[in-house]
């Protein structure tokens, strides 16, 4: 039903013309292509800006963690100093490790808060900045000291507290990473074990941080344990307080990288990067939100290049098609001239494609054709039209006619009934023959019986002036002929050959078949004509004085030829004094078979 | 192509022409965020309180594009100097007026013909008769309850209990006052009230109900370390000190910088027209020194990396 309807809209808003089925497929695959290179180009301009925040992230990230693992190696380096250049070089019992602990210090104090070395049993040995121990501490249950006992061959770095080891009565509180070792003590001659501490100050670690997520494009960057636990973020007291959300157990959990992922509604990358020493993780989060802010731009950009491009192929397509189109319409144009029956329109062939030329050419060449054959046809009507009017004129040539009825007077006048009988008999039979009802085509059989009755007529008037002879093969009566070509060439033997013969004339009708066609031939022993005379005799433009209604040879000629083509006709032999011989040459086609096809139609 | 086609085609490049550079120029600007200006008026004596606060609210204006001016009274400055700063800001034309004051009832009904229905806050203390003005705020006398009933926990038979007095125009410590008594009251243990302390006494417990009220008690009493005797508000360097020495038994915190942060948020949703509530309330902890170095409580004990 829908498809109707639109067929019907189409059909009635002229949408089905060559130049829109163009234009407008044109447009769709353009419109089709465009979009999909709009696309393309889109998803690769926001791929390409993703890539890059990815990498500026990674490289802020890396950066970052260089300067933080640099940082830490210093701390060791600081307990490598300390242990290896003075621990290992002191007897606990009787040196004291204060001067060189003080000097370390001095040298370290913008990032140091204190370092200390413990004995086994939680005992200070030294400290710097000099200090004492709160009484109520109980050392040996700090978890630095703790875990530098787990961890015999490595150092330890703790998450960052506020240190409460030493007493200050400067109501400082300081929050510090500890680093914290097993070290070999010499007391008196004997190792002993003990734990060495380095406070690093937590401000250093969160300035670098801080200064880091100044410089980043609009994410921040924070720093985990290995397990997850915040170590430093730029919103911590925020988490802290309940009033935001980090994904940080999750992100430390990610290999090294970069992640998409989704939390609390936000799509963000995450960079996580794990650092060197003591398996913390530094994480980047870069929000959608930051590296989409570009987006738009682009998507406004893409849409107008590709509404432009539209724009501008809409209007090609338009001009392309009507090019295509144009000289199509002009030969469709031209050709309903054609289409209204006037013959003599002039089909456009002047421009466009080679093949609308050749279409053109070829149209024109048809109706040339069909106006070759129209004029053929009018020709033929008009030989057809001549033929039953000469015809017509020899059945009602009023000489035969008054002559045969004159005959048929004088004979009934002087009572030779039976021949006037015969006379009349064979003019009916002449008559019915020459009409058969008004069919051009015939069987042999009845030519041969029309031109014999003419014959009896005529020898009835021309007594015993000349003989006629009828050899026909009587296998050719069944075959078809054009009526009336018989009788003009034996009315011509008549009158051109038997004028002048005085009893001794012949003519003899022949007919057979060979070689697929008939031959039919009236031969007469009279005078003959000449070459010049003859070669006239089946042209129009002929000079020749006619009697009769002068028409029949050529009229005979003509008609075989416009029955059955050229190549058929009469033939003329002649010799002067000797005789001529007129040849008909049709095809042979069965008379039945020929009234299938077109007989009907007749 | 006919002309007329010619003149549609370029009438429509044309456009699509001042349409690209149209959109082009709209979204290489980065888009400003609208600033809003906050006046924040602050006569708390408490350095530490307001610094905290400071750092939140801070927070809160760079989150949420801001711009702060913050206006600290003193002791020093009279009430004409403060009144005319007051009414100099007030003119400035901030959108809105943040008050960490003593009472903020009295400064609204004071000065609300100049407010011109600019939106004001007040913090860490409720509106009582302006409650359709937002407040970021502690529940203040369940504070004092609380801190009360630890007294009452950690009081031995014949010890006496001695309150900061505190000033009805004060209104915070007014409800702490309030709480506190309350819980004594219920528990049938007597007070005294007193305006400063300064003597010691023995087998005193003190119960104290801002940070400088504490700071000054535990000054006081800085010879009898270990006493455990103070029963006080606020994380400042000396109370934690003497927290951690045993002089003061038990500290209540507010969470500051959080009351700083939401208020500024509070207001810029406002002026936004986003979401927001009427009112926070925001919590606070009761620390002893056992609990001082546990990790969640460090947070807020200490909250500035130094």
């Amino acid at each position: 039903m829908i498809r109707k309807v639109f067929k019907k809209w189409m059909k009635k808003k002229q949408y089905g013309s060559i130049q829109f089925t163009i234009s407008a497929s044109f447009t769709l695959i353009s419109l089709i292509c465009m979009g999909s290179i709009g696309f393309i180009l889109y998803s690769k301009m926001v791929s390409n800006t993703e890539e890059m925040t990815v990498e500026a992230a990674s490289q802020l990230l890396n950066q970052t963690s260089v300067n933080l693992e640099t940082y830490l190696r210093s701390m060791m380096r600081i307990s490598d100093s300390m242990y290896y250049s003075v621990i290992k070089d002191k007897d606990i019992s009787t040196d004291n490790m204060d001067s060189e602990m003080n000097l370390l210090y001095e040298a370290n104090k913008d990032n140091l808060v204190s370092i200390a070395c413990f004995k086994e049993d939680g005992e200070l040995v030294g400290a710097a900045p000099i200090a004492s121990v709160k009484g109520e501490v109980d050392i040996i249950s700090q978890e630095w000291f703790e875990e530098a006992n787990n961890q015999m061959e490595n150092l330890h770095f703790s998450t960052p507290h506020v240190q409460n080891i030493f007493d200050d009565s400067s109501y400082r509180y300081n929050w510090v990473v500890s680093l914290s070792r097993i070290v070999e003590l010499t007391r008196r001659g004997t190792n002993v074990r003990g734990v060495l501490l380095v406070d690093m100050n937590f401000s250093s670690i969160e300035q670098l941080f801080k200064k880091s997520n100044t410089m980043g494009n609009g994410g921040y960057m924070y720093l985990t344990d290995s397990k997850g636990g915040i170590i430093y973020h730029p919103r911590q007291k925020l988490i802290d307080g309940l009033a935001e959300k980090e994904n940080n157990k999750v992100n430390a959990a990610y290999e090294d990288g970069s992640h998409k992922e989704n939390f609390e509604g936000e799509r963000r990358i995450v960079t996580v990067k794990t650092v060197g020493y003591t398996g913390w993780k530094i994480i980047s989060v870069t929000p959608y939100s930051v590296y989409s802010m570009n987006f738009t731009q682009i998507r406004y950009f893409v849409i107008v290049i590709i509404s432009a491009a539209m724009f501008i192929l809409f209007f090609v397509n338009q001009f392309v098609s009507a090019k295509i189109a144009d000289p199509i319409k002009r030969l469709n144009d031209s050709v309903k001239g054609l289409e209204n029956g006037n013959l003599d329109v002039v089909i456009y062939e002047g421009g466009g494609s080679d093949e609308i030329q050749h279409l053109g050419k070829t149209l024109n060449s048809v109706v040339a054709q069909l106006r070759k054959l129209m004029d053929k046809i009018v020709i033929e009507q008009e030989e057809k039209r001549r033929s039953e009017l000469y015809a017509l004129q020899s059945q009602i040539n009023p000489h035969f006619l008054y002559n045969t009825l004159d005959s048929i007077v004088w004979m009934i006048e002087g009572e030779m009934y039976t021949e006037a009988i015969h006379m009349v008999t064979h003019l009916a039979r002449l008559f019915r023959i020459s009409l058969s009802k008004g069919k051009t085509v015939i069987t042999i059989k009845d030519e041969i019986d029309h031109a014999k009755n003419y014959m009896n007529i005529q020898q009835f008037r021309y007594k015993d002036k000349f003989q006629i002879v009828f050899h026909m093969d009587p296998e050719i009566y069944e075959y078809c002929t054009v009526k009336l070509i018989l009788q003009p060439l034996l009315e011509n033997a008549i009158y051109y050959g038997m004028e002048y013969m005085y009893g001794d004339g012949e003519i003899i009708v022949k007919g057979e078949k060979k070689e697929g066609d008939i031959y039919m031939s009236v031969e007469d022993n009279g005078p003959g004509m000449t070459k010049e005379v003859q070669k006239d005799l089946l042209k129009e433009e002929r000079k020749i004085p006619t009697k009769g209604s002068g028409v029949g040879l050529l009229n005979v000629h003509k008609r075989i030829q416009l029955r059955y083509g050229e190549e058929y006709g009469l033939n003329i032999e002649s010799q002067p004094d000797e005789g001529t011989k007129v040849t008909i040459h049709i095809p042979a086609i069965l008379y039945d078979d020929w009234k299938k096809e077109k007989g009907e139609l007749e | 192509m006919s002309r007329k086609q010619w003149e549609l085609f370029l009438a429509g490049m044309a456009l699509l022409f001042i349409m690209g550079i149209s959109i082009y120029r709209y979204t290489s600007q980065i888009p400003e965020e609208e600033r809003y200006r906050l006046s924040v008026f602050s006569d708390s004596n408490d350095h530490n309180t307001k610094s905290i606060l400071r750092q939140g609210m801070e927070r809160a204006s760079r989150d949420f594009h801001t711009d702060l001016n913050f206006i600290m009274f003193t002791e020093e400055q009279t009430e004409e100097e403060k009144e005319e700063i007051i009414i100099r800001e007030l003119q400035k034309g901030s959108q809105g007026f943040l008050l960490h004051l003593d009472n903020p009832d009295l400064w609204i009904e004071k000065y609300s013909l100049m407010l011109e229905g600019r939106i004001v806050l007040a913090l860490e203390v409720a509106f009582d008769y302006h409650p359709d003005n937002p407040s970021i705020w502690i529940d203040n006398e369940k504070m004092g309850h609380e801190l009360a009933m630890e007294l009452v926990k950690g009081r031995s038979e014949n010890q006496k209990v001695i309150l900061y007095k505190t000033e009805e125009k004060n209104k915070k410590d007014f409800l702490r006052s309030m709480g506190g008594k309350k819980a004594l009251e219920e528990n049938g243990i007597v007070w005294e009230e007193r305006e400063a302390i300064d003597n010691e006494e023995e087998n005193v417990l003190y119960l104290c109900f801002n940070q400088s009220a504490t700071e000054q008690t535990a000054e006081m009493l800085k010879d009898n370390i270990n006493s455990k005797c103070i029963f006080g508000v606020g994380n400042s360097e000396k109370n934690v000190y003497y927290l951690d020495k045993g002089m003061i038994h038990t500290l209540a915190v507010p969470d500051e910088y959080m009351i700083g942060y939401m208020g500024v948020k509070n207001i810029c949703d406002r002026l936004s027209f986003r979401e927001s509530s009427q009112g926070m309330e925001i919590d606070y902890i009761l620390v002893s020194k056992e609990e001082l170095y546990l990790p969640e409580v460090q947070k807020r004990m200490f909250p500035i990396v130094q």
